[in-house]
């Protein structure tokens, strides 16, 4: 074996297939009987098990098989990374997708659609006639900007000047700020304001440009939940010889007196290899670490409600799938709160049943009190499970002894960052070599 | 105008009972006597046309091995409109592997699929373990279809492919019809196709084609479904050309 990989997230899948298709020989485990690990898609057996082990699912919520209920909620991003690697990998044969329905924003306590259309515009309550002409001269000046003509640059330096430069120069209201950096930019903080106006630029774009591929929303996602996407992966590694086993407990990582990784045992079994790979969890995350070397610490925690509703979310025109950001600075917060539903129209749950998924990072004790603003805005919960997760990254980056962990999936609403961790981690296990994208064709047509 | 199916064929069975020989047989017409076991092209494609012109597109999907280690993904035989189920006739213990599948496919694949148990290796009859009357007792008591092949002759392939594919039009209920693959030569339950131009309507009034002339808007129709998705050399797939950031920004705040 070269390589073993441990946890079948996404993160570790798109790995496992890139390198399988590369020629690396791979064995690919978890200690689960499914795949996804964390980006896994549970059905209610499975869910109960995991939050509630002494009970079972209520009859009423339908058949077991209905369900894929996702652990970290995100979509795709239509013009982003992710898609681009499902299109080169050709996993996207695996897999069908269907558009969010819409994208909203909390302002001044109520919710209102992310125009996607003219006439949305028009009407939008988002903002007045006045702050509308101010946007626009905004936003025309991102779409004109060519790096190499300096005429089209209005005396801003995108690599030098801050947000807030730009912000004040053009004059926008804190409420539109909150709009273009929050909803648009999507960032989770307003952090970004006193950094470089860049990589804002760049975010706009990519959410604007998603927003114009399809027109209802920048974002789409896999029938069946997004468990579906790990596993399009880990088919793709199994096609290019990739081994793999589920239901493998992990007992020990093995290492030679340097510290160098030698192989994984599970069980009376020692696997050898050179190089392993995988999530937190397989290295001392939450536990204590193999022979006392702490591996991975916690840098921040998400908290997640999996609520269960039988209408859709009230304000949202019915629409059967939604985004809703709540900007932080709306509801007296650091970080932003994350509505993503999905529903019926997407194979996740039975009919008439609507899977919302509110979540924020972490910033007191109370984790649960902190998300009560996004749980408003969904009207009666027939059912709600709450988890409080770490976000792990590693201490090390594996160069030097062979392991290469992963980070844990972050409050993000989309896959961006993980791909940006898939390169990352490519990079290193190849030795310093980038990850192209390179097609191939598996199918033979007769 | 005669009528077009397409639809999903996954195989099951244990390893080395001949699940790829039996595809590659069925769709190259060749074999391999020393075949490894499944790596590379496990997608394949191959078109029956029934006598009364009706013709079905297989979309076949080999295990690739991930059955082995009890590791087969869910998505695999998800949304599969038949199921050809493989044991090797000179091997008791394939059967019993077999009917493992068939209980999976009951407890876990769509109601409607349908399934053909296939009893391979039929030119070593001679060290035959499994009788055809056993296999044959037990496909009828489960509502299975039933053969016997040698993927080595090609005895039987032929049959069974064109079997199912005659069944198979008949019993995919008409969800499977509109929300599945079938319907000509489209694939997926959603026509996106159609779901991208609408979009590209809305988002284009007319008036505003005067106002940006000159921009091109480029809504990829289509680009959804996953054909087209798969074809990055007819869509190109960079981010979009910033026309149509223009046209959406400038909609947006106008
Ligand atoms: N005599 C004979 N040998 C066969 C027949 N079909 C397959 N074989 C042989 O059986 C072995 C296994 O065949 P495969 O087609 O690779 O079996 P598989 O079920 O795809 O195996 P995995 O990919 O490992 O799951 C090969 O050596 C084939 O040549 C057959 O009809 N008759
Ligand atoms: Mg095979």
């Amino acid at each position: 074996m070269q390589v073993i990989v441990l946890g079948t997230g996404l993160t570790e899948c798109i790995l496992s297939g890139l390198l399988s298709v590369e020629g690396k020989k791979v064995l690919h485990m978890d200690r689960n009987d499914y795949y996804g690990g964390d980006s896994a898609s549970l059905n209610l057996t499975q869910l109960y098990r995991k939050f509630r082990p002494d009970q079972s699912p209520v009859a009423e919520l339908g058949r077991d098989r209905d369900y894929a209920l996702d652990l970290i909620p995100k979509f795709i991003i239509a013009s982003g990374e992710l898609t681009r690697i499902l299109v080169h990998t050709d996993v996207t044969r695996y897999l069908e997708f269907k558009q969010i329905a819409g994208s909203f924003v909390y302002r001044d306590g109520r919710i209102s659609k992310v125009p996607s259309t003219e006439m949305e515009a028009v009407r939008s309550p988002l903002m007045g006639l006045f702050e509308k002409r101010r946007a626009k001269k905004f936003f025309e000046f991102l779409q004109s900007w060519r790096d190499d003509d300096p005429a089209t640059h209005q005396g801003i330096d995108l690599d030098k000047d801050t947000m807030k430069d730009i912000y004040e120069k053009f004059g926008l209201e804190p409420g539109t700020q909150d709009f273009i950096g929050h909803a648009m930019a999507l960032y989770l903080d307003d952090d970004y304001k006193t950094k470089t106006a860049r990589e804002a630029y760049e975010r706009i774009i990519l959410y604007t440009s998603s927003m114009a591929r399809y027109g209802k929303s920048p974002y789409i996602y896999p029938l069946y939940g997004l468990g579906e996407l790990p596993q399009s992966f880990a088919r793709l590694s199994a096609i290019y010889g990739g081994t793999y086993m589920l239901d493998k407990p992990i007992d020990e990582i093995v290492t030679d007196a340097d510290g160098q990784f030698t192989g994984v045992r599970s069980g009376g079994e020692t696997v050898k290899a050179k190089q392993v790979i995988g999530d937190p969890s397989y290295f001392g995350a939450g536990e204590s670490a193999d022979g006392g070397k702490v591996r991975v610490i916690e840098e921040g925690k998400v908290v997640r409600a999996i609520c269960i509703l039988k209408h859709t979310i009230p304000g949202t025109d019915d629409s059967d799938s939604v985004q809703i950001i709540i900007p932080q600075n709306q509801v007296g917060r650091r970080n932003d709160i994350y509505i993503a539903m999905v529903s019926s129209t997407h194979n996740v749950c039975a009919k008439d049943v609507y899977i919302a998924i509110v979540s924020t990072i972490v910033e007191t004790d109370r984790p649960e009190q902190e998300i009560i603003p996004g749980l408003q805005l969904l009207g009666p919960i027939y059912d709600k499970f709450v988890s409080v997760s770490s976000l792990y990254t590693p201490t090390a980056n594996g160069v030097s002894d062979n392991i290469f962990i992963t980070r844990s999936y972050d409050a993000t609403s989309h896959f961006e960052t993980v791909v940006e961790e898939v390169q990352d981690v490519w990079k290193r296990v190849m030795g310093g070599k980038e990850l192209v994208l390179k097609k191939r064709e598996v199918e033979v047509e007769a | 105008m005669s009528k077009q199916f397409q639809f999903k064929l996954v195989l099951l069975g244990e390893s080395a009972v001949g699940k790829s020989s039996l595809v590659l047989r069925f769709v190259k017409d060749q074999f391999d006597d020393y075949r490894e076991s499944t790596i590379g092209a496990a997608f394949l494609t191959q078109t029956v046309t029934l006598e009364d012109q009706t013709s079905v597109k297989f979309e076949i999907w080999d295990t690739a091995g991930q059955e082995r280690y009890k590791s087969l993904a869910p998505m695999y035989y998800r949304n599969a409109n038949c199921a050809v189920v493989v044991y090797d006739i000179t091997q008791a213990a394939s059967l019993e592997k077999a009917r493992s599948w068939i209980r999976e496919l009951q407890r876990q694949a769509d109601p409607s699929i349908v399934i053909a148990l296939c009893g391979n290796k039929l030119d070593l009859a001679a060290r035959r373990q499994v009788t055809e009357e056993e296999a044959k007792k037990y496909a009828e008591e489960e509502g299975l279809m039933w053969g016997e092949t040698s993927a080595k002759t090609g005895e039987g392939v032929s049959e069974i492919f064109t079997a199912i594919a005659k069944k198979l039009p008949l019993t995919a209920p008409p969800s499977a019809r509109g929300a599945g693959r079938p319907g000509p030569s489209s694939r997926t339950g959603v026509d996106l196709t159609k779901q991208a131009n609408a979009e590209q309507a809305s988002l284009l009034p007319p008036v505003k084609r005067s106002r940006f002339h000159n921009a091109t808007i480029t809504v990829l129709p289509g680009v959804l479904s996953r054909h087209s998705l798969a074809i990055p050399s007819v869509v190109p797939f960079a981010y979009l050309p910033r026309t149509s950031l223009v046209v959406y920004l400038s909609f947006t705040f106008f």
